[in-house]
Order: structure tokens, then sequence, then C-alpha cells
């Protein structure tokens, strides 16, 4: 497996990687993470992914770049499978998670399980119009026997795990819209883990959010990466050279280049990325 | 050059049109709130809502209007209470469940058509179901010659229930689908990502975020019944009082009083207007103003509850 990898992620390299990097490659098993091979994925009759092949160490920040309209969205949907939504959306290829193909499990129980170990934050902060205590309580007693008492405890810690907990600490019980939108974000990070997941899609978190709010979500990830597997999209490059460790550059369904984060922005092998890096699109 | 063209004179009759309408609505407003309210508030007492209307009212007291307003109230509830959880699976199956096809398009397009039938024509469709012998449970069996039930009475509180749900069942379910339209789709999608099933989501997020406008919905389907006459000419019968066993309200005759025939407001008026036997003109006031005053309220509440949904999504 770990042959495969090295195949994947590093095929491009022809500086030598940073050795923290490879260290942590080293140390981790692919298993644990997300692969995907020649992942197909169509809306209809629109190709909107194209032969994808990735590989996702865990315990990493994984960041999807390029412009808007070229799949990083749909391939992050795919992972949690909530493209299931849209009617006529097909996917063809692997897509592993800890090992299990998401497009093969059997029965909605096995996708509602899958779904639990994958938490997703979207690019609008989407709170239930309900107290904040509620929006973090809620996932929790759907899941679990528990009584408010203990769901309350879990609840505190998420909302000291994301920094959040000073600051609301005395307005748990007010709705959670009256948040900023800063707040509310990191409030659906919270949410996110709740159900103690092993791995944080994020899709655009911060672009809805002022400069401030960006930079504290930006260090809760980075954070956060020693006990998740962490794969972002955004189009903002600044941002993914910031906190990633890898990252892929998708362009019209396609991946044009991957692979780690230091050695892709010094040193592109593709023009498409070194346009990208310099900004021409 | 050109001529420049002058509007005046157009603009002018736009104004004296708009000026004109507002004015003519006005008049015919006050002229029924001021008839209601002058004529309809001499008999209003505490005593008027809370006896029973007398049938003799030609050469007596009248009475008042506490069966009527039962009834009103009684097909109201009963209506709204066989329409609400149709109109909810309809709505619910329409956006969250259906896939785009032809299935889907006979619904609404049915929807549609149901929604711009006369409630004459539900009344007179709704007798001819009513009528036939194996419903008789819904109202009282007839007997023929022999001693097998040829057809059913077919007026009863059940079958105008059931008639006033088909009448609002097209409202209800379009107010629903409004309502369920304007759950953002972040919120399913989120409720979906922590594993929740599609029913659960349905019913814990999208149906709790749309609440108020389904309430208004379900408050607007009310006043349609609580002003409807046709259906209850048809399916409810024109006699002032419960007609089932008596004493109507003790609870062994509750079925009885469902399955037979009654008033409501709105037959009351006709009953007592100088169209019906009663002609008391004073009476059918005062039951109007009753039914005004109703309707008010509920229009009211659905525009608070409104409003309060929009501050709320804030
Ligand atoms: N629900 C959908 N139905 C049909 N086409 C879609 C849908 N979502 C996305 N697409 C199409 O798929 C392509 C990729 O979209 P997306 O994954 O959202 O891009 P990105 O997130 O990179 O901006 C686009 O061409 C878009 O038009
Ligand atoms: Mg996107």
């Amino acid at each position: 497996m770990t042959g495969f990898l090295h195949q994947d992620v590093f095929s491009r390299a022809h500086v030598p990687v940073t050795d923290s990097v490879l260290a942590h490659a080293a140390n981790t098993r692919e298993e644990e993470g997300v692969v995907i091979r020649q992942g197909n994925a169509w809306y209809a009759k629109h190709h909107a992914l194209k032969d994808i092949g990735l590989s996702i160490l865990p315990r990493s920040i994984y960041a999807f770049i390029g412009p808007s309209g070229c799949g990083k969205t749909t391939l992050l949907r795919c992972i949690n499978r909530l493209n299931d939504l849209v009617p006529r959306f097909r996917f063809s290829g692997e897509l592993l998670v800890g090992g299990r193909d998401v497009y093969r499990l059997k029965g909605s129980r096995e996708l509602a399980q899958l779904r639990r170990g994958l938490g997703m934050v979207f690019q609008q902060p989407n709170p239930l119009p309900r107290t904040i205590i509620d929006n973090l309580m809620l996932p929790l007693r759907e899941w679990y026997h528990l009584s408010v008492t203990q769901a309350r405890e879990k609840a505190l810690e998420k909302l000291e795990e994301v920094g959040l907990l000073a600051e609301v600490k005395d307005s748990l019980h007010k709705s959670a819209l009256t948040l900023s939108g800063g707040q509310q974000q990191r409030l659906c990070i919270a949410r996110a883990l709740m159900l103690e997941p092993d791995i944080l899609l994020l899709d655009e978190p911060c672009s809805a959010l002022d400069p401030l709010s960006t930079a504290i979500i930006e260090d809760l990830l980075l954070r956060l990466k020693d006990r998740y597997t962490i794969i972002i999209v955004t189009h903002n490059l600044q941002q993914a050279r910031r906190i990633s460790d890898y990252m892929a550059l998708f362009y019209l369904g396609e991946v044009v280049e991957a692979g780690p984060t230091a050695q892709l922005s010094v040193n592109p092998q593709t023009q498409r990325l070194a346009d990208f890096l310099s900004g021409a699109f | 050059m050109y001529r420049e063209r002058s509007h005046t004179l157009t603009n002018g009759f736009g104004y004296i049109g708009m000026w004109f309408s507002l004015a003519l609505i006005l008049c015919v407003c006050l002229f029924i709130v001021v008839n209601v309210l002058n004529i309809g508030a001499d008999v209003l007492s505490w005593k008027f809502l809370t006896t029973e209307p007398n049938p003799l009212m030609m050469e007596s007291d009248p009475g008042g209007i506490l069966t009527p307003l039962i009834g009103s109230f009684l097909l109201t509830a009963l209506g709204i209470g066989i329409a609400l959880p149709l109109a909810l699976c309809t709505a619910i199956y329409l956006r969250y469940y259906a896939r785009p096809g032809y299935f889907s398009l006979l619904i609404v397009t049915a929807i549609d058509i149901l929604a711009s039938v006369p409630t004459i024509v539900i009344a007179i469709a709704g007798l001819a179901i009513a009528t036939l012998p194996q419903l008789s449970f819904l109202s009282t069996p007839l007997v023929g010659n022999g001693s097998a039930i040829e057809h059913s009475y077919g007026k009863s509180f059940l079958t105008a229930a059931c008639a006033m749900a088909i009448m609002v069942l097209p409202f209800i379910t379009k107010a629903i689908d409004e309502s369920l339209k304007t759950v953002p789709e972040d919120l399913i999608a989120g409720s979906l990502a922590l594993g929740a099933s599609k029913w659960r989501t349905v019913t814990k997020v999208a149906l709790k975020v749309s609440r108020p406008g389904i309430v208004t919905g379900v408050i607007l389907g009310m006043g349609r019944i609580l002003g409807d006459t046709a259906i209850i000419w048809l399916l409810l019968g024109g006699s002032l009082e419960m007609t089932g066993n008596q004493p109507w309200f003790a609870p062994q005759n509750w079925l009885s009083t469902l399955r037979n025939s009654g008033s409501t407001l709105t037959s009351y008026i006709s009953d007592t207007s100088p169209v019906g036997e009663g002609n008391r003109y004073d009476v059918a006031f005062g039951a109007s103003f009753v039914l005004v005053v109703l309707i008010v309220l509920l229009n009211a509440a659905a525009a608070f509850i409104g409003n309060l949904g929009r501050h709320k999504a804030r």
C-alpha cells in the first residue's frame, strides 16, 4: 500500500521533500486516510470529475485548490456521499475511507455510520435556528442515548476545542444566529467534531468570513490536525500555502498536480500550477 | 425635429382611476363593517353565544348561535385534521422524495386542478360519493323497501369535513411546499452530513424551520372552511340544531352527532336571512359579526406568525 502512496503523491518530486513531511508520510498508514483511484463523476451527462487519483494521509491538512467550477466541491461531497442528494449524479471508481469503499456500502445504516466518521463544514455557516448548546447536543443525542448533562459536557469540551467557550459561555441558550459569522463557523466546526469523526471535510470555510475570523479558523485547523485528517477546499492559494501539508490543483475536473505543499509551491511541475501560483487564473 | 409626446392626459386618467378604485373599495368595506357592527352588535351578548337557536324563531325568541358556532369549530377542526396530514405527506414527498418526472408532474397538476375547482363542484361530487350505500357509516343509512341499505343520507359533519379537507388540501399543500422551499439547502445537507436519516432530517430540521409558514397555511385554510357555504349546503344540511341523538354534547352521543347533520355560522346566516325560513336580519347580522371577527382574528394570527418566522430566520 505504501508503495502506491509514494508513487502517487511523490511521483513528481524532483526536489527533496521537506524532512518533516517525509517523516509524517513514513509514519502513517494510508488505510486510515482517504484514497481515490480513477474517480469519475457525472451530473447527468456533465463529466465533472475525470480520472481522479489521490491519496490523503491521516492527520494532515490536504487542500483542494483551483478555479471555481473545477470540481473541488464535487469531490469533497463524494467522500461523504452528499452528492447522493443530486438527482442523476453518478460516481465510478474507487473511493476508500479508512479502507472501505464508500460507494460500495450496504444499506443506509452503513452510510450513516460513514457520515458519522466524517465531519463536514460548509461555505456558509449553517447552524440550525436554535440555541448554541442545542446545535451541539442535537447530533449527539440523535446518535446516542445520553442524558442532557452528558451531552452538555461534551458540547462544552468541543466549544473549548474550537476556542469558542470563553466567548459564548454566558450565552449558551441564545440562538446560534446571534453569533458573528466567524463564531458561527467555529460553532459549526465544533458541531462537526461532536461525533468524534476521524476526518474533517471543509468546503471553503473562510470564504464568507473577514480576515481576522479567517486567521482564527486557520490557527484552529493547524491545532486540530494532530488528531484529525483535514481536507479543505479553498480557492485561496495563500490559505493553502499557510496551512496545508499537501495540496492538489484541480482544473476542469482533473487533478493537474498534487503533492506536498512546500514542494509544489516552490517547484511546480506543470505550466498550469505555475500559472496558478503566479495568479494567472 | 420630433414633436414631443405628452403623457399628461393618460397620467391624469391613471390617477383618477386609482383614486376612484381606492375610494370605492373603502366605501364598500365601510358599508359592510358598519352594517354588520351596527345591526349585529345589538343582538350580541354572552347569552347569544351560549344558547342554542330556537327552530321556531319566526314566532318567538330566536335563541343564540351556540350550535352553529360549535358546528363551525367542529367542521374546521375535522377538516384541518384530515387535510393537514395529507398535505404534509404530499408536500414532503414532492420536495424531498419525488424524482423529477411524469409522476410528480401528474400530482402537481392534480393539485393545481383541485385548487381551481369551485367548492360547489367539490360539494356535489362529495354528495355523490357520500350517498353511496357503502359509506353509510359516515352519515345515516337509508333503508329502502327491503331491509337492505339503498343509499346513505350523505349529509353529516364527517362527510362535510371530508369535502372541506379536499377543498383546502391544495392550498395547504402549496403553503407547506412554499415554506419548505425556503429551508436553506445547507441545513438539510448539514443534517445529512451528520449521519441523520433523510426522514429524521425532514421531520426534525425541515419541518421545524418551516413551521411558521406551515402554521400560516393552516390558519388560512381554517379561514376558508369557516367561510364556505356551498359544501355546507349540500353536505351538512340546513337544520339549525344538531340532529343526532340528544343531548348532542354527551360523550356517548358524540359519534352520532358527527354522523348527523347540523349547522355552522354560514348556514345559520343564510337560514336566518330573508331567503331562509327565519327572516331575522338581526340575528343573521349577529352571526355575521362573530364570523367576521373570527376570520379577522385568524388572518391576524397568520400575519403575526408569518412575521415571527421572518424575524427568527434572521
Ligand atoms: N448539483 C449540480 N448539478 C449539476 N451540475 C453541478 C452541480 N454541482 C456542480 N455542478 C457542476 O459541476 C462542476 C464542478 O462544480 P463544483 O464541484 O461545485 O466546483 P468547485 O467547487 O470547484 O467550484 C461545475 O461545472 C458545476 O457546474
Ligand atoms: Mg465549490
